[in-house]
């Protein structure tokens, strides 16, 4: 369907653009403690490919390709 | 690919039932690669400590075939209204699984949050195009942290990992 689906680039357009904080993006509730990962975890929040009405089908595709090759391993030796 | 925890999201998006995918699987839809995404046995869905709310989660289920479990032994009978409020009184898990090797739990709790919190921010992905709601990559985070189980720690240390190496090829 013209999604590359490692990258959502037909959602994306924007991929140069730094991220951007916006209302989405600014959590309430209990925040994350380590400060390291709070920032990590706002800036990856922040990217396009994580905003609302993305096309996730690849993460579940990929997740059962990869589970059904192990599931298919055979110990040789 | 449709796969069984899809089509039980769209059975309960269309009985609006409220739930939002959160832990490891919640934290899997906003892996980058193939090598962001963690492997785990099962499907964490959050509900609300709303008995009607629950009990027409736990007979979408039935309907779609799945067994219903309450830790060690089959959720009892009448499925109804008083047990789901024994439930919701102490907290319980409730897991549903199903012949494919589907396993999700039904939890109304999630560590450090409520559930009106979580669903406010939730984020709306979409699978084979069912609307899959997710807590937000910072609830679920701050929830492993909360919750502080080996486990957990184990996965914030791989997931910190895992978000440098791709913020740092951004």
């Amino acid at each position: 369907m013209g999604i590359d689906p490692e990258t959502n680039k037909d959602r994306i357009g924007r991929e140069g653009a730094p991220p951007v904080l916006t209302s989405e993006n600014r959590s309430s509730g209990r925040p994350i403690r380590n400060p390291v990962v709070r920032v990590l975890v706002e800036r990856w929040e922040a990217n396009p490919r994580n905003a609302t009405g993305t096309d996730k089908t690849w993460v579940e595709n990929r997740f059962f390709e990869s589970r059904d090759h192990f599931a298919k391993a055979i110990r040789i030796r | 690919m449709t796969d069984d925890f899809d089509v039980l999201a769209a059975a309960l998006n269309r009985q609006q039932v409220r739930f939002v995918v959160m832990g490891v699987w919640g934290a899997n839809y906003y892996a980058s690669t193939t090598a962001t995404i963690f492997t785990t046995q099962d499907r964490d869905l959050f509900l609300p400590l709303d008995p009607e709310n629950l009990l027409a989660a736990w007979k979408i289920c039935r309907d779609l075939g799945l067994d219903l479990w309450c830790g060690d032994e089959p959720l009892g009978e009448p499925m109804d209204r008083f047990l789901a409020e024994r439930i919701v009184e102490h907290r319980a898990l409730v897991r549903a699984t199903g012949p494919q090797g589907l396993q999700v739990d039904l939890t109304l709790v999630m560590a450090g949050f409520d559930f009106e919190t979580v669903f406010r921010e939730r984020r709306t992905f979409l699978v084979s195009g069912v609307e899959i709601p997710v807590a937000r990559l910072a609830h679920i985070v701050s929830s492993k942290e909360a919750a502080g189980r080996p486990k957990d720690l184990l996965f914030l240390a791989s997931y910190q990992e895992a978000l440098e190496q791709l913020l740092g090829r951004e």
